[in-house]
Parts: structure tokens; C-alpha cells; sequence
């Protein structure tokens, strides 16, 4: 087999960033203190610390710390070597070799291209159980969709340990995006022997084993998880941080007093009504945060009912005050949103769609005509049924919306809010019902896919031939750009959901004294190896 | 007596068996499942995580599983902490919330008693009427009211307790929690206490003895006060379980990570195994302190047999 070096870019990305990653984390002069301890805020309790049960943020943005994959991202959100120093592909970019450094565990144990290969078919095995799976099989890694229903042995994965520091992927054809992906901290190599010595209790602290530049040395549910540096971590040596204490507070209040009494060093969530007085208050302390790759949505029921019909999901969408609902109802630096795809997504170049142009007027005035020609009017009022979960949030933005309608579109839609599993649960979405969405990976499919027809996620039912056949000629081109800008058009001129808006660059409070923490990752990719404490 | 409480033990077993059905029941019928998430599983990852957790069985083999495993002292895996099981959890929650409990309950008893007697010995004086309202303004103030306000005051400005944290148990850590869970009970027992000795003082018999000449420490120590603890007493059963298997507020408010919110967010993620584990144990206390208390009022009046 001819192997040949990766596309230029992402080798020239290997050689600049790899000298980055060396470097000490902190600008020449800097004074430091003594003490290199912090403690953060992770919003909620994790459910797991094992890779493969981890299934949301929390976790994984611990995961970051205690663990490291082949590659990592730096802060602009590129791939960037990890425990892997390089990598290469063959001529039909369906066998990947990575070259892994010399590492080693934090209790001494080298690391090697066993370690990832055990992990990867660890993911997939139904025995695991793992709620992440599926992401394994997204890149279409050899047989990892038959091993992950069971109807192929996990030993079967397309990888290899070529030699100890050899690891190979062979995937079933040609994925454009496998590199973003394999940043991400579920595929990051796990210690066998303790898994196997310890079973589902091998995270607790006095048995795990990591490879990032932390590790667990305590761990109250509810109360705190405590981390520390890992010695034996590659990169040690650039690792200021000692301590990293982690809090689960879900409620912004009881954060922001936490913070306001010194305990915490950062506070992400200000609560929406104390916002304005508390960034006038401690001006030394505002920090900026960059949009994530996220969005907020609405499905609209594009197979049954009223929004069967694509004038009253016009309507509907239409009437809708974006700049509202996100300065005067969210407040918390969202943007509005007239498509899907989030503009700073990779290598992608935002749709722009006609009505986001216009004025609100222009909208609302659109919005009537098509609702009288859908035939509602006074006598015979749109009615709608809206789900949306219990959270507060959404239940406030809900009411607006419904109050847009009511008043531009004179529909009465009803409300129907539903404890967060019994939302989740749902198989009947009714009208229209709440939606959203974050990046798996920085690429335009992780957007576009939901909406293919049989998409496990797509609950707007939408179902348009021109359209999966975009995503399905997207799958192997090498630069699928253009299909995908083309499907969103589809499914923005099809009106299947509502776009509402989209996290944008927010402000948030960090004492002053914590360096290393820009937070500019647009998928919100953190790693506390490069923070440190200024002398304070 | 040794028979009656061996009766008593003996009814509890059916008693919990008859609640753990009844919760096992109530769980699985409430809509979303623990493994209905934000986004939703594909299919086959959804059914191997059911099989893990056998709950692709019949309602009743799943219950048998479980009761099974209970008599063995295990309390299963937990559905959502999927790196502990519930006895770890529970080990490691449930002292926080007895550390809170009995400080506050040994703080708010006393309190609580002695100023209902007080108010009870000078009934409508002005102190009276000044212990009471303070006592009517601390049970109508929450402790999700209570406990921000004492942090704003004593944490954020004042800067002499901590806002939150459990760190083992230290003392300064438990200052605030405990004086939030405290206050309220405080208030409820003095007004409780108030009532029981008035009805006592105004009994015949205290009225001999005044007329004997007996002074009023006297009378209140020999004669009033065992026959006025027994609706106290009869209050505090229940109150001593609840308070011992934590509270959410403070759980949530001072991030002490007792039991209290794994009752609540146990609920609301359906952790099946976590629910089912701290609902018998606070029903076995429940059913344990009851048989106390019953017992108590022999001791308290040698009139009630048992």
C-alpha cells in the first residue's frame, strides 16, 4: 500500500502546533503563584468518568483533563497532535496510520497502540453499553455499525496495533471529516488491566488510571471531584496547575454566590436579571466567551396536521421576532438564527435565506398573507399544539412565541409543557415541538444529517428525496461543501424547523488571577493543562 | 414488651415489602425512563443499556431481581452514577445528611422547648406574644428563603462562614446549613410545646399544686413537663427521620452533597436503583423511629400500655 503523507495543511498544522504544545503554557515574565490550585464550576453533577458511559458535557469536559486521544484541539478548535505525534492516510483516504508518542499511564504502565485498540472495540461492544457509541460508528470505522448491534464480534473493529506505537484505522470508505472527529474524549484510550480488575468501579479514585495531565484524587458526588496533576503525563513538565477543584452547581444563583464569596474562581451563567449590574460591578473581571457551535430550533411537523402544509410553517416562522426573544427574553448573548448550519462552522459558508433580510414587518406582513391563504383566518384560527420541556428558558421563550403567533397570525397555540424525561420520551411530537442541537464534530453534516429521512433525530419528519440523495452524494465526495450548502437550502426553503437562535459571544466573570483560560474553542473544547494562577 | 417490639419488627417486613412494590411500581409507570436523554439514543444502543440494567424483563421478574438482591444488602447499581453503586452513594451522602440532622435536631429541641415553656409560663405577655410571632415568622420563612439570605449576609459580606462545601465535615462548613435547618424546626417545636403546656397548666392537678405552695420550677420540672412532651414527642418521630435523611434545599443551596438531592434528582433522572434504595431506607427509619416513640410515651406516661 502507497501511503502518502495528509493533506498539506493539516501536516504543516502538525509541526507548527506540536511546537506550541510544548511550550510552556503562560507568556515569558509572567509571575506565577505559589499555589496552582483552582476551583471551577461544572454546571452539574457527571454521570461518568469512564469514556465509554460518558453521554453529555459535563463529563466530557472533565474527560479532557483526564484523558488524551490521538489528537487534541488547540484553542481555536483545530485538530492538533496528542498522544499520536503524526499520522498519515493511504491514496483512497481509507486507512489511517497514527504514530504515537512514548507515554505513559499515571501509575507508570507505558502506553501503547494496544491501549486505543482495546478501548475503540470497548466503545462498541454492546456489552459496554456505552450511550456514546454510535459516534464510533459515525466515521464508518470497518464493521463498527455490525459490532455495535451485535451482529459482529468487537474484535472484528477496522483497528490494528501494527506495532506498539503503531496505530492503524481502516475505515468502510472515505470520510472526509474522520480527523475532527478523533479529538473527541470518547475515543481516547483506556488501562485494561484495571477495567478488567475492577469493573464498573474502576473510575473511583483510588482505582482509576488516566493518561491526561490529571487525575482523580477525590470524588463526593454532589460535592466535589477533585483533580490533580498527573506526573507521569507526556507533557508534564508544561502543566502548571496542581489542583483542580470541580463543583456541580446546576442553580446560577447559588453559583454566582459562591463566587461573589471567593469559593469559585469562574462563573459562566450569570443569572439573566443580575447580568447588567454585575458586569458594571467587577469590570476587572470580565472575560469573554465565543459562540459554540450550537443552535436552538423548533420542528415543525412537516408529516401531519396544520404544518403539513408549508405556508403555515412559512407563517409560522415568519412571525416569529428573533431580536426579541434573544435580547429582551434570553439575554445571554444568543443571536438570531435563520438557518441551521452555525457560520464558523469549518470549511463552510453560511446560507443566508431571503426573510432574513427583511424587516420584521416585511415578515409579519409575509406571514399574514400566507396564513389567510392557507385558509385560517377569524372565523377559523390556526390551532396548534407546542411542546416544549419543563426547563425555564424554554418555557419562557414558549410564551413569547405563542403571544408572536397570537397576535401576528391570530393562531392559538397551546402550550404543552412536559417534565425534561417525559419530553424526551416523547414519540408523539405533536405540532410543533422544541429542538436543538450541538456540533458533534466541527463539520456541516453533523448539522445536516438529523434531517435525512430516516434520521433517528429527525422529528420534523421531513422527508425530501433531493434532499437525501445531497447527503448521500456528500458522503463521498472529498469536498461535499457545495451538497450541503444546497440541502440546507432545501430544508430552510421547506421550513421544516423554526430557527431561533444560536449561542454568540457572551461575557462572564473569572477572577483575575487565572490565566490560560481563553474561551474561544467553538466547540467549546477546554483543556486545563495550559491554565495557570497569576501571583496574586 | 420484648414480644410486642418483636411484633412490631415483624409487621415492618411486610410493610416494607408492600412499599417497595408500590414505589417499584410507581416509578416504572411514570413516563421517560432513565435512559430517555436531551438527545436520544439510536435504538440498539438504547436496547443493549436495557438489557444491562434488566430492564427489557417483565415488571415483575425486575422487581424479584431487585427485592433479591436487597436481602442480600446489595442496592443495585445506580442508573445515572453509573461509576458507584447505591450503597456507595448512599455511604457516601448519608452521613452528611445525619452530621446536618442531629446537630440541628439537638440545637432546635432544646431550643424549641424551652422557649414554648416560656411563652407557655407567661401566656399573654408581652414576651409571649414576642416569642410567637418570631416563632410564626420562622416557620412561615423557607429555607430556600432562609438559607440565600444568611449566605448573602454571613458569607458574602461578613466573610466569616463558607457559602457551601462539605470538606468532611468541618465545623465552619456546617454552620450555616445547620442554622437553616434549625430555625424552622425551632419554631415549629416552641409553638407545639406552647400549646401542650398550657393545656397541662390549666389540668386540676397543677393547680393543687400551686395550691400546696410548690414553686413554679418545681411544678413545671415534676409535674408539667412529662405529661406536656407527648405531643412533642409524637412530632418529633417523623421530624427526626426526616431531618437525619437530608434535605434538597440545603443539599442544593450549600453543595454539601447529603442525601436530600438524591432523593429529588434521583426522581427526576428516573434512577430507578438510587429511588428505590433511599425510599426503604427512609421507610425502615420511618417504621424504626415510630416503634421509638411509641415506646417512649410508656416512659413519658407509665398510664399508656402497650
Amino acid at each position: 500500500m502507497k501511503i502518502r503523507t495528509l493533506l498539506m495543511l493539516s501536516s504543516l498544522l502538525c509541526s507548527v502546533t506540536t511546537l506550541n504544545v510544548l511550550a510552556k503554557p503562560y507568556p515569558a515574565g509572567t509571575s506565577l503563584a505559589e499555589k496552582q490550585e483552582i476551583t471551577l464550576n461544572n454546571g452539574a453533577e457527571v454521570t461518568s468518568i469512564d469514556p465509554a458511559k460518558q453521554a453529555a458535557e459535563p463529563a466530557f469536559n472533565l474527560g479532557r483533563d483526564l484523558y488524551e486521544g490521538l489528537a487534541v484541539q488547540d484553542k481555536l478548535g483545530r485538530t492538533i497532535p496528542g498522544i499520536a505525534e503524526s499520522w498519515s492516510v493511504n491514496d483512497d483516504n481509507t486507512v489511517y496510520t497514527f504514530k504515537l508518542r512514548h507515554s505513559k499511564w499515571s501509575n507508570g504502565d507505558p502506553l501503547t497502540a494496544k491501549d486505543f485498540v482495546y478501548a475503540w472495540q470497548r466503545l462498541l461492544d454492546p456489552k459496554t453499553a456505552s450511550p456514546y457509541a454510535w459516534f464510533a460508528a459515525i466515521p464508518k470505522i470497518k464493521n463498527s455499525a455490525k459490532i455495535m448491534k451485535g451482529k459482529a464480534d468487537p474484535g472484528t473493529l477496522g483497528v490494528r496495533a501494527v506495532d506498539d506505537y503503531t496505530f492503524e484505522v481502516t475505515l468502510e470508505q472515505s470520510v472526509p471529516f474522520f480527523l475532527k472527529l478523533i479529538s473527541h474524549p470518547v475515543l481516547v484510550p483506556v488501562h485494561k488491566a484495571t477495567i478488567e480488575k475492577y469493573g464498573s468501579e474502576w473510575t473511583q479514585p483510588e482505582h482509576i488510571v488516566t493518561n491526561g495531565a490529571f487525575t482523580v484524587s477525590e470524588w463526593k458526588v454532589n460535592e466535589k471531584l477533585v483533580l490533580v496533576k498527573n506526573p507521569n503525563y507526556w507533557d508534564a513538565d508544561n502543566v502548571v496547575l496542581e489542583k483542580i477543584t470541580w463543583l456541580p452547581i446546576g442553580d446560577a444563583n447559588v453559583a454566582l454566590n459562591r463566587y461573589l464569596a471567593g469559593e469559585i474562581d469562574q462563573v459562566l451563567a450569570l443569572p439573566s436579571a443580575q447580568k447588567k449590574q454585575l458586569l458594571r460591578k467587577y469590570p476587572d473581571e470580565i472575560a469573554n466567551t465565543s459562540a459554540s457551535l450550537g443552535s436552538t430550533f423548533y420542528y415543525l411537523n412537516t408529516a401531519e396536521g396544520p404544518t403539513k402544509d408549508i405556508r403555515v410553517r412559512k407563517a409560522l416562522s415568519y412571525a416569529i421576532d428573533r431580536e426579541i426573544l434573544t435580547n429582551a427574553i434570553l439575554n445571554n448573548g444568543g443571536i438570531p438564527m435563520y438557518n441551521l448550519v452555525p457560520p464558523q462552522t469549518d470549511g463552510y459558508k453560511e446560507i443566508i435565506p431571503e426573510f432574513a433580510g427583511w424587516s420584521q414587518k416585511q415578515r409579519n406582513e409575509a406571514a399574514k398573507k400566507l396564513i389567510t391563504e392557507a385558509g385560517y383566518g377569524k372565523d377559523n384560527p390556526l390551532r396548534l399544539t407546542f411542546t416544549v420541556p419543563t426547563f425555564s428558558g424554554d418555557v419562557k421563550l414558549a410564551t413569547a412565541m405563542v403571544g408572536m403567533w397570537k397576535s401576528v397570525l391570530g393562531a392559538q397555540v397551546e402550550i404543552k409543557q412536559l417534565e425534561p424525561k417525559v419530553f424526551y420520551a416523547l414519540k408523539e411530537p405533536g405540532n410543533i415541538n422544541r429542538g436543538g442541537w450541538t456540533a458533534d464534530y466541527n463539520e456541516a453534516s453533523t448539522w445536516l444529517d438529523i434531517f435525512i429521512s430516516s434520521g433517528e433525530y429527525n422529528d420534523s419528519r421531513y422527508n425530501n428525496p433531493k434532499y437525501d440523495e445531497l447527503m448521500a452524494l456528500s458522503k463521498v465526495l472529498a469536498d461535499p461543501s457545495e451538497e450541503y450548502r444546497q440541502a440546507e437550502s432545501l430544508l430552510i426553503n421547506d421550513m421544516a424547523i423554526i430557527p431561533v437562535y444560536r449561542p454568540g459571544n457572551d461575557k462572564y466573570l473569572v477572577k483575575p488571577y487565572i490565566g490560560g483560560y481563553e474561551r474561544t474553542n467553538p466547540e467549546s473544547s477546554y483543556y486545563r493543562k495550559n491554565v495557570y494562577v497569576k501571583a496574586h | 414488651m420484648l414480644l410486642y417490639i418483636l411484633r412490631r419488627l415483624l409487621i415492618a417486613i411486610p410493610t416494607l415489602l408492600f412499599i417497595a412494590l408500590v414505589s417499584f411500581w410507581l416509578m416504572h409507570v411514570a413516563p421517560g425512563g432513565p435512559f430517555d436523554m436531551e438527545r436520544p439514543m439510536p435504538e440498539v444502543v438504547r436496547a443493549n443499556i436495557e438489557a444491562k440494567f434488566h430492564l427489557d424483563e417483565p415488571f415483575l421478574t425486575q422487581f424479584f431481581i431487585y427485592i433479591g438482591d436487597f436481602l442480600q444488602g446489595d442496592l443495585g447499581p445506580s442508573f445515572v452514577y453509573q461509576d458507584f453503586t447505591v450503597t456507595q452513594l448512599v455511604a457516601q451522602s448519608w452521613p452528611v445528611s445525619a452530621t446536618l440532622g442531629v446537630l440541628s435536631f439537638c440545637i432546635s429541641v432544646p431550643t424549641g422547648m424551652l422557649l414554648g415553656a416560656l411563652a407557655a409560663l407567661n401566656r399573654n405577655s408581652r414576651l409571649d406574644y414576642f416569642l410567637m410571632s418570631l416563632s410564626m415568622t420562622g416557620v412561615v420563612i423557607p429555607a430556600f428563603v432562609l438559607a440565600p439570605v444568611m449566605v448573602t449576609i454571613f458569607s458574602i459580606q461578613l466573610g466569616w462562614f463558607p457559602a457551601g462545601g462539605w470538606e468532611g465535615g468541618k465545623p465552619i462548613f456546617l454552620v450555616l446549613p445547620v442554622m437553616s435547618l434549625a430555625i424552622g424546626s425551632i419554631a415549629s417545636i416552641a409553638r407545639v410545646t406552647r400549646g401542650a403546656m398550657i393545656e397541662t397548666l390549666n389540668q386540676p392537678y397543677i393547680r393543687t399544686a400551686r395550691a400546696k405552695g410548690l414553686s413554679t420550677g418545681y411544678i413545671l420540672f415534676h409535674h408539667a413537663l412529662r405529661p406536656s412532651l407527648i405531643p412533642v414527642v409524637a412530632m418529633l418521630g417523623p421530624a427526626f427521620v426526616a431531618v437525619v435523611t437530608g434535605s434538597v434545599i440545603i443539599d442544593i443551596f450549600f453543595g454539601t452533597g447529603g442525601m436530600g438531592q438524591h432523593f429529588v434528582s434521583g426522581a427526576l433522572n428516573r434512577d430507578y436503583g438510587l429511588v428505590m434504595g433511599i425510599t426503604l431506607i427512609v421507610a425502615s427509619l420511618t417504621i424504626f423511629f415510630n416503634l421509638v416513640v411509641d415506646l417512649l410515651y410508656t416512659i413519658i406516661d407509665p398510664r399508656i400500655r402497650i
